[in-house]
């Protein structure tokens, strides 16, 4: 669906997107990465309307750039909010929506559709200057969704998004992809995208630094301590007889009750607690891995890719 | 109708047979998305402020006009006409235009609204060509009015006057459609710094080199404009006026001004299909 290989973006000296190359299923997929990280220069390399300065892009198999007939495919919502500040919500997805070559009748219908979809009914008809910034980030989704494509470029969609309005954005995508619909996601805000999808990739400072599920990416992570934290009576004991066994790398002990290990070998130190539970007489009553989360595996991926 | 493509017509070994026709598509639904820019846009920016700009331009030649009337009207020969021809085709469209056509890529690009427009197959050229339509319309029905309101005053003191409006409603017409696909081509190539890059042409190239008695002002829109509105008021080519006026055929400086205007657009749509425009710091 969508393939780079090797591009490289410049912005004269400055790197925006440096050696990328990764091919796209279809299916949802994340893009995460901080701020200035290089994901918008990646969408807009996706949707054409950048040159790669090196690098070839291929969007269904065509140059984005000199075939625009495959943007019909093409949702895009990206991630300035500007708009139109006299011109209401109804008028502006209308007019988006014809300019994918939809009559007018037809693109009134889907543009009343697709606004009451994402719960902008009562407001349609009022000038845009007057929204909110959840209700500009839910028209900006429906203009992208208004033309019923396969493929949906998101960059920051919940900026500006109150909880409820997060969760709306979260179900309306669920519900996206649920019914065949193909997305990418871009945000720096990790839980966001991992509740809508188990396909990552991790960009920083404009390189590609994972891609895959988590379970694959986690697979590159063989090198990284993992972090665990047990809440025990007796972390001192515990933490002495790890290191005894030399099955953690470093261990800190925070108060009476509580030890952080850094370990590369997380298993056997699971395996290795009942027993010691057992023999001295320590109660273990929490033990937890914080890289169960995706946020591990991106601060870990952003500490190798630094040299940490 | 959805004219969304399948997954199956984006399998590789169908794009080939695909591309041909979706070019044809593209082509066939230019026109409407014109017509959808044009709409949106004359809708958009049919304001309270852009209304009364618009009727001063219509108004202003009518009140010099007013006022050179009151004094007796023009002494000099051909005094009115060059006046008439100065104030409408000139002064009138190129304020127009510039309010119009020389911000319209500037304005998506700050307003950051650039990328919903071109993430839409054949979405650059029809912003292009939308916009541009649109100013055309705001400019050239704004000099129709002021060139009938203007020789209305006139008229008294302003001999063959039906021969007056037509020449200015003709001169208005090639005025606008010549200027605006020049000041479209500086727009797209220079966005930001359009509108003065504009006012500076108009005032080296076309006032300085287009009154230069030399061969260099034949390449201005205004030698052309000028002949033009000499030959439908029948002016002599000696005539004692501030025109550098000549003796070639009138199709000649029509055709001059069609490929000029022609060109200039056609360089507009290569320069914007092929630039990559950065609307973020």
């Amino acid at each position: 669906m969508i393939e780079l290989q090797n591009v490289t973006k410049l912005y004269g000296p400055v790197i925006g997107v440096n050696d990328v190359s990764l091919s796209l299923a279809p299916g949802a997929h994340g893009l995460l990465g901080p701020n200035g990280s290089g994901k918008t220069t990646f969408l807009n390399l996706i949707m054409g309307q950048l040159v790669p300065t090196m690098g070839r892009v291929r969007l269904f198999g065509r140059n984005p750039r000199t075939n625009t007939a495959a943007l019909r495919a093409i949702g895009f919502c990206p991630g300035d909010e500007a708009m139109y500040s006299n011109v209401s919500g109804y008028d502006w997805v209308r007019y988006l929506t014809e300019l994918h070559g939809l009559s007018v009748r037809e693109a009134s219908k889907r543009a009343q559709q697709t606004l009451a979809r994402v719960g902008m009914t009562d407001a349609m008809h009022r000038p845009m200057g007057t929204y909110s910034r959840g209700m500009r980030q839910r028209t900006k989704i429906a203009q992208a969704i208004a033309h019923d494509p396969k493929f949906l470029i998101l960059d920051e969609p919940f900026n500006g998004l109150d909880p409820i309005g997060r969760h709306d954005v979260i179900v309306l995508l669920r519900d996206w992809t649920r019914n065949g619909g193909s997305l990418l996601l871009a945000s720096h805000i990790l839980h966001e995208v991992e509740a809508i999808s188990r396909s990552f990739l991790l960009i920083c400072s404009g390189r590609l630094l994972a891609s895959g599920t988590a379970d694959e990416v986690n697979e590159l992570l063989a090198d990284v301590p993992n972090e665990i934290t047990l809440r025990c009576t007796q972390p001192r004991r515990v933490a002495q007889h790890l290191l005894d066994l030399e099955l953690a790398d470093h261990v800190r002990v925070e108060g009476s009750d509580c030890l952080h290990a850094s370990s590369h070998h997380p298993l056997a130190i699971y395996n290795e607690l009942p027993r010691l539970a057992t023999e001295s007489d320590i109660e273990i009553h929490a033990i937890c891995s914080a890289d169960d989360s995706l946020q591990t595996l991106f601060d870990s991926l952003m500490r190798l890719h630094r040299g940490g | 109708m959805s004219e969304a493509i399948d997954n199956t017509q984006l399998e590789p070994s169908n794009v080939a047979t695909n591309r041909r026709s979706q070019a044809g598509s593209l082509l066939l639904k230019l026109p409407q998305q014109i017509l959808s820019v044009t709409r949106f846009e004359f809708r958009r920016t049919n304001t309270l402020p852009r209304l009364a700009v618009w009727a001063g331009l219509m108004v202003f030649p009518m009140v010099i006009a007013a006022l050179v009337s009151s004094y007796g009207g023009a002494t000099r020969p051909y005094g009115w006409g060059f006046m008439l021809y100065i104030l409408v085709p000139h002064v009138t469209c190129h304020l127009g235009l510039l309010l119009w056509v020389a911000p319209n890529v500037n304005n998506e690009l700050e307003g950051r609204t650039w990328f919903y427009l071109t993430a839409r197959p054949g979405g650059r050229i029809a912003l292009l060509l939308g916009k541009h339509i649109n100013g055309l319309l705001w400019t050239v029905t704004a000099g129709w009015i002021a060139a009938s309101l203007a020789v209305l005053v006139a008229g008294p003191t302003l001999e063959d006057h039906v021969r007056h409006w037509w020449a200015l409603l003709l001169t208005v017409t090639l005025a606008t459609l010549a200027y605006g696909s020049l000041f479209t081509m500086v727009a797209t190539l220079l966005p930001r710094r359009a509108m003065m890059i504009c006012v500076a042409y108009v005032l080296i190239g076309e006032v300085f080199l287009g009154n230069m008695p030399a061969v260099i002002n034949e390449l201005t829109v205004h030698h052309h404009l000028a002949n033009i509105f000499a030959d439908c008021l029948k002016w002599p080519v000696d005539a004692d006026i501030r025109l550098t006026l000549d003796t070639t055929p009138l199709w000649i400086h029509l055709s001059a001004l069609g490929g000029y205007t022609a060109t200039l657009l056609v360089v507009a749509a290569i320069i914007l299909c092929w630039r990559e425009y950065i609307t973020s710091d």
